[in-house]
């Protein structure tokens, strides 16, 4: 039995200046199993694979890999052990080809001076076809969709001899479908008998992927076993330390219409979608990606305007054309990625608090920095954003607060519509449960939510309408009482 | 209080190295020629050198911190001198000169704005055609030759006296409080800064990039402007090749004032430290009759040094920083 135990982690400890990022990780993983790691931002998932890659030297604890204790890991060891991570960003050549990304890694290593493009080809193919992917060699993989890339970061892990594949959060960036490949190609990978960890949040993956599952809670080992001997309320509890309760969102019925759109389109996006919601209404907008199902928020908020169709915001007709327009209308609109579309991640949060309310505070000739200052402080302790003060960049904060930051960002614009692209992707547990009861709180006041979301649990259990979107148009319209959404 | 209190510790940091670096020079004069270094007359002499190149830098400063460049400074200063200085040859008065002059920087500073925003092209391409475009319409205008010998009047701008104190020093002053006012207490300078911080969440946040980019090189513009007209007043002389070095010194300047080339940071003290600073040094190598290849060495040590020390600083603030906030 123990000859099956590929990386044996024992007390592993790990701080940072003050803070103890490890305190004392237990972590098993045998030859050919799928092993789910779970935890909450900021729990250690991170700094433990930075640990085990090499890229962390520890500080105290053991590292045994195939029953052979390891002193003093570096990043070169880790690969010669056949350790091989794929990390969110996949650390690939955007302006290179798929072949060259999969192949060159190891023509480098050979040290050849001289570039063999056919072994480059064929060494790419091979890859392909044991890992499953089906990719054109020679497309720069710049052109290809997330799900590709994460493909060629596989097939390049394999050829480098993988015995243990890490995968951090893989599926955070990937639609159903891709997901459902990507869980093919994991367990064709496993037959072969390779170990492979996932770092992972979402209980619905979990269940369908994992064999075993270690929960991490605050940098310490919480609890490890079987997938089977976790439900849902085990799995939160170790997840959170405390019961997260998910009553679906019910609002009274008001009958007062706030907002209606009527034959929307957008040529190569969406056709004809038309849809109304009342107030207290929190409206659900989901289908695969491509579906259109992003492109109704990006025009709604005047990035991509609609070409035609009618827009009606408190019963009266507005023309969206631009961000502006959108603005001018009151409506606020968090995008899909939050690092790059919502945040300036090297300015305070104040700076991103005021970013699109600024004219408020522009009096006379100057900006009132002590207006601005209260409004930040203010809603810091609204959505209770864990930090010391205003003044921070935002950078130093998880997703979970950086994402309250981009909602205080349009609360404090008055919004009367609120478009929500991905609300809650890469945020914790315990932040999106939170951000899910804000969210229900501005329904309740009257205020216009929309979310749009593949995350089919967080749309089921928070809003009261859900438009599903098929091929640009609207294929279905459901209310929250269904158990499960086909896409 | 703003902007000292808002950004991280780091660039408090960078201040304290500049005037660190200030006082090193100083004290290293006092040791050695004492005697000439501290006196009026060299303090008055280098009154009347940095403020033309001074000025300028705050332009270069404006760009970069909105993510781009404007190397086009130095054309934009000139062809705007060369605009004082044939409106006072006429026999205009001088403000209206001085008001043309001002229109035509800012007009450029739009045009290249216009250009990169509006088509997307880098910054540093369009502002380097500017460059040679701006000042081959200075040569086209003169037909090569300066336009000299200007008005009495014109040229004590930039060489006349307020009591012992040479004039140019308050419209240094007045500039230097101008940007630091429009940086951190208009929209338009916190526009500047969230542009250069994240160009696409400044969309997504609702502020109109185009229409920031365009003020920016304008305001830039405008700036090269009033040094066009302070060393046309100074030189009282306009021609194509004034200052022609002037372009990788305030490049020098800003980047040494903490300004972060990525865009989104940087502040006016910082940049106004650096311009003293690197009169100090200038003016020390002139004193000890030292060669010009020496100086242009010290300063770009200086820059290198100034470079790590960012590095070192922003590494160290990041640890604080992750210390003091729970995730």
């Amino acid at each position: 039995m123990t000859n099956d135990i590929f990386l044996k982690l024992k007390g592993i400890q790990k701080s940072f200046g003050g803070v103890h990022a490890l305190k004392g990780v237990d972590l098993e993983i045998r030859k050919g199993e799928i092993h789910c790691l779970a935890g909450e931002n900021g729990c250690g998932k991170s700094t433990l694979i930075k640990a085990i890659s090499g890229v962390h030297e520890i500080d105290g604890g053991e590292i045994e890999i195939e029953g052979e204790k390891v002193e003093k890991m570096r990043p070169i060891d880790a690969i010669n052990r056949g350790i091989q991570v794929i990390y969110q960003d996949f650390a690939v050549f955007p302006n290179l080809t798929v072949a060259e990304n999969i192949a060159l890694n190891g023509e480098v290593k050979n040290k050849a001076r001289l570039v063999d493009w056919k072994e480059v080809h064929r060494t790419a193919e091979e890859a392909m076809n044991q890992v499953g992917a089906k990719l054109d060699p020679d497309i720069q993989l710049e052109r290809l969709p997330v799900a590709g890339k994460q493909m060629v970061a596989i097939c390049r892990a394999i050829i480098n001899d993988a015995k243990l594949l890490i995968l951090d959060e893989p599926t955070t960036a990937l639609n159903e479908k891709e997901v459902e490949n990507l869980w093919k190609v994991v367990r064709s990978l496993k037959e072969k008998g390779i170990a492979i960890m996932i770092v992972n949040h979402k209980l619905d993956e979990i269940y369908e992927i994992a064999d075993r599952l270690t929960i991490l809670r605050n940098g310490s080992f919480v609890s490890t076993g079987l997938i089977s001997e976790y439900d849902t309320a085990r799995f939160t509890k170790d997840m959170t330390g405390h019961d997260v309760t998910s009553a679906k969102y019910a609002p009274e019925e008001s009958g007062e219409e706030i907002f209606r759109v009527e034959g929307l389109s957008l040529s190569g996006r969406f056709t004809d979608v038309s849809f109304s919601m009342n107030r207290g209404d929190i409206l659900g907008i989901t289908g695969l990606l491509g579906s259109g199902r992003g492109e109704i928020g990006e025009a709604l908020f005047g990035i991509t305007p609609v070409e035609s169709g009618r827009i009606y915001l408190n019963g009266k007709e507005i023309q969206i054309k631009s961000v502006n327009d959108a603005i001018k209308n009151q409506i606020g609109y968090v995008p899909e990625d939050r690092l790059t579309q919502g945040l300036f991640m090297q300015r305070s949060i104040l700076d991103n608090v005021v970013v699109s309310s600024i004219r408020k505070y522009f009096h006379g000739v100057k900006l009132d920095d002590n207006q601005m200052e209260e409004a930040a402080d203010h809603w810091i302790k609204e959505l209770s954003i864990a930090t010391p003060s205003a003044k921070p960049a935002v950078r130093n904060l998880s997703g979970g607060n950086a994402q309250k930051v981009v909602i205080s960002k349009w609360l404090n614009t008055d919004p009367r519509l609120f478009i929500l692209n991905g609300p809650t992707v890469g945020v914790d547990i315990g932040a999106k449960s939170e951000i899910h009861q804000i969210l229900r709180g501005l329904a309740q006041k009257g205020i216009g939510i929309i979310i749009i979301s593949d995350d089919l649990p967080e749309l089921l259990t928070n809003c009261n309408k859900i438009i599903i979107m098929r091929d640009g148009r609207i294929g279905e319209v459901t209310d929250n009482t269904i158990e499960r959404i086909e896409l | 209080m703003n902007n000292t209190t808002k950004t991280s510790k780091q660039r408090d940091d960078h201040i304290v190295v500049l005037f660190g670096m200030m006082i090193f020079v100083l004290v290293l004069m006092a040791i050695l020629k004492g005697k000439t270094y501290f006196t009026m007359a060299n303090l008055r002499s280098m009154i009347f050198q940095f403020p033309e190149y001074g000025v300028l830098s705050f332009g270069m400063m404006a760009c970069m911190i909105a993510g781009g460049i404007d190397l086009s400074l130095v054309g934009i200063m000139n062809l705007s001198g060369v605009t004082a200085a044939l409106m006072i040859k006429a026999g205009l008065p001088i403000p209206l000169a001085i008001l043309a002059a001002l229109a035509v920087g800012t007009a450029c500073g739009a045009f290249n704005g216009f250009i990169i925003g509006s088509l997307d092209i880098p910054a540093m391409l369009v502002t380097l055609c500017g460059l040679e475009v701006y000042s081959g319409l200075v040569l086209a205008i003169t037909g090569g030759p300066a336009v000299n010998n200007m008005t009495d009047a014109f040229k004590n701008i930039a060489n006349g006296f307020v009591g012992p104190v040479p004039g140019v020093l308050f419209i240094f002053i007045a500039v230097a409080l101008l940007v630091a006012f429009v940086m951190k207490y208009t929209i338009f300078g916190h526009n500047i800064y969230f542009l250069g911080s994240n160009k696409k969440a400044a969309r997504y946040s609702g502020i109109d990039t185009l229409k920031t980019i365009v003020m920016t090189h304008a305001f830039s513009g405008l700036l090269g402007a009033i040094s066009g007209v302070i060393i046309t007043s100074h030189l009282n002389s306009a021609k194509s090749s004034n200052g022609s070095t002037y372009t990788l010194l305030s490049l020098l300047i800003v980047v040494l004032g903490g300004v972060n080339p990525d865009g989104g940071k940087g502040k006016v003290i910082g940049v106004t430290l650096s311009i003293v600073l690197l009169q100090l040094i200038a003016n020390a190598f002139t004193i000890m009759r030292a060669p010009d290849t020496l100086k242009t060495f010290t300063n770009g040590c200086l820059l290198v040094v100034a470079l790590i020390l960012d590095v070192v600083l922003e590494k160290r603030a990041l640890k604080r920083a992750s210390r003091t906030i729970p995730s």
